[in-house]
């Protein structure tokens, strides 16, 4: 009867964990640089974000951070990209969640 | 519930991987020459007793361009989880691009990058006389 119990409690704890969901959590946020020093008004700013969705932590592979990493360089293609804001944040849904990576940094066109 | 409960432990005994940090530099407009390094540690129970196969990235990746400047670095910190968290993997990946420092030079005054009178730091981070100075430098591109 007692080991019935400690199953239940484990178990709704468990269900209760998941079903915390409609929260974004910010787990790091980076920036590079501003160098080398270029007016302003010349960049351009971009932006390219990639998410992956998670169920139950079922996953084998980061490669969504890559991903955003190509479409950023892909908005600035024969351009420098410096002071780059880097965000990784997770979206908690039902048993799930969405990991979020946004690249936000200023495009300088080479002349 | 004993099979609900057992699926939802289960889900710890799969190979899951998960992103710890990740970080960005400044990426160059020459892209020519990709560079990458990995760099992973097996821990049981989480017993590590140094951090040395991080020093190895930085070795790796400077090996892999002697004589240029490496920007647009991409740096990945990976938890790889085989069982129960009792066997599991630290991974870290760098990729970025080699820029040739004569290209670099080339634009010369852009930064401060291989020039002679290297830029003086302002640890305060505050516009002073010092940026003031400089910020009039004509910047082009590595």
């Amino acid at each position: 009867m007692n080991r019935m119990w400690v199953l239940k409690v484990i178990l709704l704890f468990g269900i209760f964990m998941s079903l915390a969901s409609c929260t974004h959590s910010v787990h790091i946020v980076n920036f590079s640089d501003f160098r080398p020093y270029r007016e302003a008004k010349t960049a351009v700013s971009i932006e390219a974000k990639s998410e992956q969705f998670v169920v139950l932590g079922f996953t084998d592979n980061t490669s969504y951070v890559n991903e955003a990493y190509q479409r950023l360089m892909q908005k600035c293609i024969d351009g420098q990209i410096s002071g780059i804001s880097t965000q990784y944040y997770t979206s908690l849904g039902f048993f799930s969640w969405t990991n979020h990576i946004v690249m936000q940094g200023l495009c300088h066109k080479v002349n | 519930m004993k099979v609900v409960l057992i699926a939802l432990l289960s889900i710890y005994f799969i190979g899951c991987v998960s992103l710890n940090t990740v970080s960005l530099t400044s990426i160059p407009a020459n892209r020519s020459k990709p560079v990458v390094a990995t760099t992973e540690r097996l821990m049981f129970f989480g017993f590590n007793f140094d951090n040395d196969y991080v020093d190895y990235l930085t070795d790796n990746l400077k090996n892999q361009c002697p004589h240029g400047l490496i920007s647009g670095v991409l740096t990945k910190d990976e938890s790889i989880d085989y069982f129960l968290y009792i066997v599991w993997k630290k991974r870290i990946t760098a990729q970025g691009y080699c820029v040739s420092l004569k290209s670099a030079a080339s634009s010369k005054s852009s930064s401060n990058i291989g020039s002679e009178n290297p830029r003086k730091r302002n640890p305060s981070n505050m516009t002073s006389e010092i940026d003031s100075k400089q910020e009039s430098v004509e910047v082009s591109d590595e």
